[in-house]
């Protein structure tokens, strides 16, 4: 019994190793060599995409997007004008206080003229 | 931010007041004050920067008699406008148009829409007196002419 449960056990060693073993030799020595290879290539392309992207969108992008333009339109029509309410007011009430003077004061000249003319 | 305006054709030279948006939604306007300031609408961009830049100011300041921009529609074209900016640096720029608009017409798109230069609108009130208030607003535009220090 044991002898078989070794044997299983080897087995399934093997099983796994042989499996195992090609797989690590097959993608370590084809596609590996790619990958030390390639590193050249992957560099050059990483150099350009930081030079060109990031060094223009920070310049464009401080002078551009934030504070230009309105961010939040107002509604509306702003009042920006205040009138002074006691002056055209006041100015009626004192043109109309001139006015009643005067025709006052004319009425009683008349008087004063027609009594000293009956009495004269 | 905008710190001083001026307007030399009309006698303008005034410090500038930072503005927001009243719970209404309108602009805010500058306080009714003796010797009124104008004020920089803080969503729209610095003088300078690309887009319409908003400065309004009061025509008349109630029982304190003329505002700041009192005689803001006696600007012609080609009147030069200087605002100088908090670090030092100023924006030129030159009156392309100065237009009196009912308020109930106000041009909203003209006034804050986009642009692709530096432009200024000064914003007062104008026309006939309706109660405490006019019934017009008067708007100059501007366009960029010259920044620097």
């Amino acid at each position: 019994m044991r002898t078989t449960v070794l044997g299983v056990a080897a087995l399934v060693c093997a099983a796994v190793l042989t499996g195992a073993a090609p797989a690590f030799a097959d993608g370590g020595s084809a596609t590996p060599s790619p990958v030390p290879t390639a590193p050249g290539e992957p560099s050059a392309e990483p150099s350009d995409a930081p030079t060109t992207a990031p060094s223009a969108e920070p310049t464009a992008a401080p002078s551009e997007a934030p504070g230009d333009q309105v961010s939040v339109v107002p509604s509306g029509a702003p009042n920006t004008g205040v009138t002074a309410p006691s002056s055209d007011g006041k100015g009626g009430l004192v043109g109309g206080g001139a006015a009643a003077a005067v025709v006052l004061g004319g009425g009683a000249a008349l008087v004063v003229r027609r009594r000293r003319a009956n009495g004269a | 931010m905008p710190v001083r305006l001026r307007i030399p054709a009309i006698g303008v030279d005034t410090p500038v007041l930072r503005l927001g948006l009243a719970p209404d939604g309108t602009v805010q306007v500058p306080p009714i004050t003796a010797h009124d300031r104008a004020g920089w609408y803080e969503h729209s961009p610095v003088p300078g920067r690309t887009g319409p830049s908003v400065i309004l100011g009061h025509v008349t300041v109630g029982s304190y008699g003329d505002g700041v921009f009192r005689h803001l529609a006696a600007l012609r074209r080609g009147d030069r406008i200087t605002a100088t900016l908090k670090d030092g640096t100023s924006a030129g720029f030159a009156v392309t148009a100065v237009r009196t608009v009912a308020k109930a017409d106000f041009p909203t798109d003209e006034v804050y829409g986009d642009v692709d230069r530096p432009e200024l609108r000064l914003i007062t009130c104008g026309g006939p007196r309706t109660g405490d208030g006019y019934a017009d607003n008067v708007i100059v535009f501007a366009a960029v002419s010259a920044t620097g220090r």
